[in-house]
C-alpha cells in the first residue's frame, strides 16, 4: 500500500495519512490526529503521530511553522507534495487494477 | 503525563516536548495511547530522528564502494562463524563420543578442535572487515582489532590457554568501545559484545572454579555458558552488513 515508504517501517502508513491530512493546509498535532481518525476510521496514538512527524520532517517532506501558543503547525513541502502525489497515483493504479480484475472474475 | 514524556531522549524533548504536552492536554491519553507513547519513546531512543545540535554526526565507515562488498561478505562469514562456534561446542560437549580409558568414562571432544578453529577464523575475518571499515581516526578500536586477531588465533589453537582468550577479550572491549559513534557500530552491537565477552569470562571463571573445587563441569552447563559468547560473532558480523559505501563528495 505504501511502496516507496518501506524504509519508514511501521510508520509508513501513518506517514501517508499525515501527508494526506496536510494536503488541505497546515495543521498542528491534535488537528492532524483527529483528521487522520476521520480519514482512516481508526485512532492514531500520540507516539505514532510524533514518530511519523519526526521522520517526515527529517526527510524534508513536511516542515514546521512558527508555534501558535504551544501548538506547532506543520505543512507539506514541495517534495512532500510530489511524494504524496506519486504515492496516491500508485495506489490509484493498484485500486483500478484490483477493481477491473474483480469485475472480470464476477459471474 | 510529563513522566511518560521523560522517557523520550533529550534531543527529542528539546524539539517536540511542548507541542506534545499540548496535544496530550487537548486529548487526555487512553491506556492504549500511553502504551503507544512508551513504544514511541523506545523508537525515539533506538532510531533517533532528532539530533542535539552539539551531538556529532556518526563518523561514516570508510569503506570505499569497491570494499563494501568484501566488508559485507566478511560480515556474513562472521555471522556464519557464530553458528560454527555453537557446533564446535556441541561437538566438544553433549555430542562428543563417550570414551573409556585410564581416566574412566568421559566425552572426547577433540573432534571439535578444527571446528572451533574455523569459527575463530571466521570471526577473525569479520575483524579484518572492521579494520577496512573503521575510520583511521579510531585508533583504540583499530589497535583492539590488531591485538585481538593474533590472540584469538593462538587461543583457538590451544583453547586450554585461558590467558590468550583473556587478552583477546580485553582487546575486543577496546574495539567495541572505540568503535562507538561510527555509523555501522551501534550501541546494540556494543551491548551484544558485552554479553558475549561476559559469557566468555563467566565460562572461564566457572570452569576454573569448578575444576579447582574438584567438581566436574556438567557438559550441558558448559554448552550453555559457551553459547552466551555467540553474540560476539553476531555483533562483529551484523555490524559489517550495515556498512554503506562512502559517497564521494561532489
Amino acid at each position: 500500500m505504501t511502496r516507496g515508504f518501506e524504509e519508514l517501517g511501521r510508520f509508513a502508513e501513518p506517514s501517508l495519512y499525515i501527508l494526506v491530512s496536510l494536503a488541505s493546509g497546515p495543521r498542528h498535532g491534535y488537528a492532524i490526529m483527529t483528521d487522520v481518525e476521520e480519514i482512516s476510521g481508526t485512532p492514531m496514538g500520540p507516539g505514532t503521530l510524533y514518530g511519523a512527524l519526526a521522520r517526515l520532517e527529517k526527510r524534508g517532506l513536511i516542515e514546521a511553522l512558527e508555534p501558535e501558543e504551544r501548538r506547532r503547525p506543520y505543512r507539506l513541502t514541495a517534495l512532500g507534495a510530489t511524494t504524496l502525489e506519486t504515492q496516491l497515483n500508485s495506489l490509484s493504479g493498484f485500486v483500478s487494477t484490483g477493481l477491473a480484475r474483480m469485475k472480470r472474475e464476477a459471474p | 503525563m510529563s513522566a511518560l514524556v521523560r522517557l523520550y531522549p533529550r534531543a527529542w524533548r528539546d524539539r517536540y516536548e511542548e507541542e506534545f504536552l499540548a496535544l496530550l492536554e487537548a486529548r487526555p491519553p487512553t491506556v492504549g495511547d500511553r502504551l503507544d507513547i512508551v513504544r514511541g519513546a523506545i523508537d525515539a531512543r533506538t532510531r533517533p530522528q532528532v539530533r542535539r545540535p552539539e551531538a556529532p554526526e556518526p563518523e561514516p565507515a570508510n569503506a570505499a564502494p569497491d570494499d563494501t562488498v568484501l566488508v559485507r561478505r566478511l560480515g556474513y562469514a562472521a555471522l556464519a562463524g557464530g553458528v560454527v562456534w555453537l557446533m564446535a561446542w556441541s561437538l566438544a560437549t553433549v555430542a562428543a563420543p563417550v570414551v573409556y580409558d585410564g581416566y574412566g568414562p568421559h566425552r572426547d571432544g577433540s573432534a571439535a578442535l578444527p571446528v572451533l578453529f574455523l569459527s575463530v577464523i571466521l570471526l577473525v575475518g569479520g575483524l579484518f572487515g572492521h579494520l577496512i571499515a573503521l575510520p583511521a581516526s579510531r585508533r583504540a578500536a583499530r589497535a583492539g582489532v590488531v591485538v585481538a586477531i593474533p590472540f584469538l588465533l593462538l587461543w583457538s589453537a590451544g583453547p586450554w590457554v585461558i590467558w590468550f582468550a583473556l587478552i583477546a577479550m580485553i582487546a575486543l572491549v577496546a574495539f567495541a568501545i572505540g568503535s562507538l559513534g561510527t555509523s555501522h557500530w551501534s550501541v546494540a552491537a556494543c551491548a551484544a559484545m558485552a554479553v558475549g565477552i561476559g559469557g566468555s569470562i563467566a565460562f572461564a571463571l566457572l570452569t576454573i572454579g569448578l575444576v579447582n573445587l574438584g567438581t566436574e563441569v556438567p557438559y550441558e552447563m558448559m554448552l550453555l555458558v559457551t553459547a552466551t559468547a555467540t553474540p560476539i560473532w553476531l555483533a562483529v558480523g551484523g555490524s559489517l552488513i550495515r556498512v554503506r559505501p562512502i559517497v564521494p563528495a561532489a
